[in-house]
This record gives C-alpha cells, structure tokens and sequence, in this order.
C-alpha cells in the first residue's frame, strides 16, 4: 500500500481539491474510475498500473479483486461521509479514522458512531441491540467492507481517508 | 439607456448604426485585396489581374513591407507594421510594438466565487503577468459582486456577468474578456492591439458551434463604447427570469451582422487567430473530420489555451455537474500540473 499512499499524497499536496457526491461538502480528489478517469498528474500516470496491482486484495479477500473508484477525502468542518452500502476498502491517512459499518439499512448509522467513542462502554452496552461494527484507524491502516451500510467519521478538519470501491 | 428601452430584444441591433471610419472603407471597400487566414497565417489575398500587380510585385511589395495589419494599436490613423513574406509569397504579420496604457490593461476575467477554482484562478493571473511586460489591469467577475443577477441557463457561475463589461468600462475604451479556465501563452498585450477596425468585437471563430459555428465570446476583444449597443447590464441582470441564457440571445444579434452566404465575414465581429481560444489544444475554426474532431495545434503554437471541456478540466469544479474524464491532450495536462507547481511555489 505504500506507493498507493505516497503517490496519492504527493499529488493531494499540490492542493487541487474537488467535490464528490460521496462525501458532501468534503473535499476529494478522484484518481480513478475505470474506463472513465485517471488522475491527470503525470505522477499518477507513471504509476497507476503499480497502484492497481496494490489495490488488488484477493489474498485478503477474493472478492476485493478489482478497484473501480478510488477517491481521496478530506474532512472539512461540516463535510461527512455518505453511508451507503459498499464493497470497499478504506484506508486511513493520519489517525483516528472512525470507521463504522452496520447490517441495518444505512442510515442508522448516522448519529450512533459518534456515541462509540464517545461512551467507552458503548459497545459492550448496546453491541447486542444495535449491531454496529466500528474500528478506529491508524495511519496506513487498510479495511474492506463489504455488504454493510459504511462511513468513515472524523472529527477533525483536514485528516484524509482513501476510498476505494471494488467491482 | 434605460432598462424601458430594451423591452423588444432587438432594439439595440437597429439602434447600431456604426459609421464607416477612414479605416473601415479601407479595409471594407477593397474587394481585390483583402484579408483572410490560411492556417495560422494572415494573409493577404490579392485578386487584383496579375498585370496589374506584376509591377508593384516587383517594385514595392518586398521583404519588409509596410502594411496594414491586424496588430495595429487602437488609432484611426495610419499605423504600418512590418511583414515577412516566406518562400511562398504568404505576408504574415509580426505583432507591432504594444500599446503603452497607464492604467495597464484592462482585463475582465470570469470566475466564480468557489475555493475550488482558485488554483486555475492563479495559473491564469500567473501566466498572464508571465507573458508580458505590459501593466495588467485585472478584474475578476464574480457573481458574489452582482447579487440578485438572475444566473437561470447559465452554463457556468459566471457566463453572464462579462456583459457587465461596458458599464464597468464607463462605456470608453478597450477591454479583454476571458473565463477563467484559460492559460495564457504569448504576451496578451499583442491581443489587446488587434485593430478591431472600428468594430465592436474581436472574437475567434468556434467552427463547432451550434453545428454551424459561431463566434465565440469566452475569450473576447470588445470595443465598450460600440459594445454598448448590443447589451447593457439592466437587460441582462434580469433577462434570464424569462429566457435561458442571454449568451444566446447577444450571438443571434451578432449573426445579423453576417454577410449573406459568409458567416465568417461580419459587421460587428473581426475575426481573430483562433490561437488565442484554443478549446483544448485544438483549432478552433478548423474543419472538422469525418468523427467531427478538430485538428490540433502542438502546445508550443498556442497563444491563449482555453480548457473549455468541463470534464477535462484537471481540476474539478465542485459546481459542475460535469462527470470527469482525463483530458485527450496528455502534454497539456502535465504543463497544467507544471503551472500548479510553479505558481504553488510563489507562495509564502
């Protein structure tokens, strides 16, 4: 994962910031959608062959083969990341990623992750009864996910995740 | 005029009346020599029977000769540049000295009032200010200046606003419009020089426009006391309640300026270079081919880049609905990405 890493750090260095629907007033970088986009930096051209052969987490899980949609996010002061069901892998850039899934539809995932780091007990006391699924990131740290309403929840302004979608 | 005045769209059209100047008749009135562009040369065309030309050939048309070009400073009166004829006998123009303003250049830049943008906002500033040694009089149209512009049928943020231009202008003068999502190449002091010939516009010819082509007024020379009788800010400010887009609307009055049978050849518009608005890195009044592609200029030849495919753009617009796409034209996305560096660079 490290030339993932680095090359999509290199590149978010340069400070050009979009928008996703993903992450709603984040900021985001899109690298790559398959057969449609490949970031335009010549850096990311050189080695998005290399990234892809990164991406490929088959010896984790066969399922997570093939990316289709990597996308950089930066969390803002009122930017979140949409819960929806995904097939992906998230990988923490800086700590603290709170990295949350839950069989339930989606959207009884939002206002609960803040609680389960908020309220250490939390998941001993409503685990049962709520079946959410969290963990908290590290740096470098890199989670798949599948079939599960998703998001990642940062508190803090500007720490970055990467998203990658699997086909 | 007053807003009453506009009520009927096509009041400004038969209120111009241009009078043909000195220059006008001219240019206008000579049907045996004239200009046109082959390629990206001017070109003057001389239709004159050959043994009436075959002795002035001989006697004054040489190497440095002295001839009205499209590069002339703004004046009505006799302004030579030197030309360089080639092996073929094709008079191409060299840009004349600029124009000395102290007030520097006027030019109105259309932007929107997103951080996203501000990067390309920097690259174009940055590579103006690069390309020349002229003072640079810049001003960015945000829609944040104008509040309550009704922006309905815009296709960008600030498609509508370079109608304000005129009016900022105080209605005197030259003056550059060009969006933002532009990267200078050549001194634009050489654009700002082009004699409009008594003209309202300078614009570059779009072959793809509407499937017929048009004029394109992104990247535009505008003369604003004859600009004024094509639009006024208090008919735009509101125009878009009832109507899509008043881009459309000031082309139409354009195109009835058109020669019949020669769209390309009209009383309100020069026709300018199409290097400087190049959609792309392609040629802009080109032809296109059979899978109705343009041809392109290598970088190196472009004077005003115009990154005018929404998709393409390698930064992404969080307005834009646009889906995104890699841009065609790998060289000009790796200069674009040279030119975030540089201008990254210059900042403290």
């Amino acid at each position: 994962m490290n030339l993932t890493i680095s090359t999509i750090k290199s590149i978010a260095s340069r400070n050009v910031w979009s928008s996703d629907w993903t992450a709603p007033f984040c900021d985001s970088i899109l690298f790559y959608k398959e057969n449609f986009y490949n970031h335009s930096h010549p850096e990311w051209r050189i080695n998005s062959e290399k990234i892809l052969q990164e991406l490929d987490l088959s010896h984790k899980n066969p399922q997570f083969k093939t990316p289709f949609k990597i996308t950089l996010i930066r969390f803002t002061q009122n930017g979140f990341h949409q819960v929806m069901t995904r097939k992906a892998a998230y990988v923490s850039i800086g700590d603290n990623i709170a990295l949350g899934a839950i069989k339930r539809p989606a959207d009884f995932l939002y206002g609960e992750l803040d609680k389960v780091f908020a309220t250490p007990s939390w998941t001993a006391d409503f685990w049962n009864k709520k079946q959410i699924w969290s963990e908290k990131m590290k740096e470098g740290d890199a989670h798949l996910v599948g079939n599960l309403g998703v998001s990642c929840v940062y508190p803090q302004e500007n720490n970055m995740f990467i998203e990658v979608v699997y086909k | 005029m007053s807003k009453k005045d506009c009520k009927e769209g096509t009041h400004y059209i038969e209120e111009w009346n241009h009078e043909p100047t000195e220059w006008d008749m001219d240019y206008e009135e000579s049907p045996l020599l004239e200009f046109s562009y082959l390629q990206n040369k001017k070109v003057l065309n001389d239709h004159r029977p050959h043994e009436e030309r075959a002795g002035e050939r001989a006697e004054e048309r040489k190497m440095g000769e002295q001839v009205e070009d499209l590069y002339q400073a703004p004046t009505k009166k006799s302004n030579f540049e030197l030309l360089v004829a080639d092996q073929d006998g094709i008079w191409e123009v060299r840009p004349k000295t600029p124009t000395v303003l102290k007030t520097g250049i006027p030019i109105f830049i259309g932007a929107s009032d997103q951080k996203c943008d501000r990067i390309q906002e920097k690259i174009l500033t940055y590579t103006l200010q690069k390309n020349t040694k002229e003072k640079l009089n810049i001003t960015f149209l945000r829609p944040s200046m104008f509040p309550g512009v009704s922006s309905m049928g815009w296709g960008t943020p600030f498609t509508g606003l370079r109608y304000v231009i005129p009016k900022l202008m105080n209605f005197k003068g030259k003056a550059i419009y060009m969006d933002m999502d532009m990267i200078n190449l050549r001194d634009i002091s050489d654009f700002y020089n082009i004699n409009l010939y008594g003209k309202p516009f300078g614009m570059v010819w779009d072959s793809k426009c509407s499937g017929t082509g048009s004029f394109c007024d992104s990247m535009m020379l505008m003369d604003c006391s004859e600009a004024k009788h094509f639009f006024n800010w208090e008919e735009v400010y509101s125009y878009n309640l009832d109507n899509a887009g008043f881009k459309w609307k000031f082309l139409d009055r354009i195109k009835k300026y058109e020669e019949p049978g020669h769209p390309l050849r009209n009383q309100a518009v020069i026709r300018i270079d199409s290097r400087w608005n190049s959609f792309d890195g392609t040629i802009t009044d080109g032809v296109a081919n059979k899978e109705n592609q343009l041809p392109m200029y290598e970088l190196g030849r472009i004077f005003h880049l115009h990154l005018t495919a929404l998709s393409y753009q390698p930064w992404h617009s969080s307005y834009l609905m646009a889906a995104k796409a890699t841009h065609m034209r790998s060289d000009i996305s790796d200069y674009w990405w040279q030119l975030v560096d540089e201008v990254n660079s210059l900042e403290i």
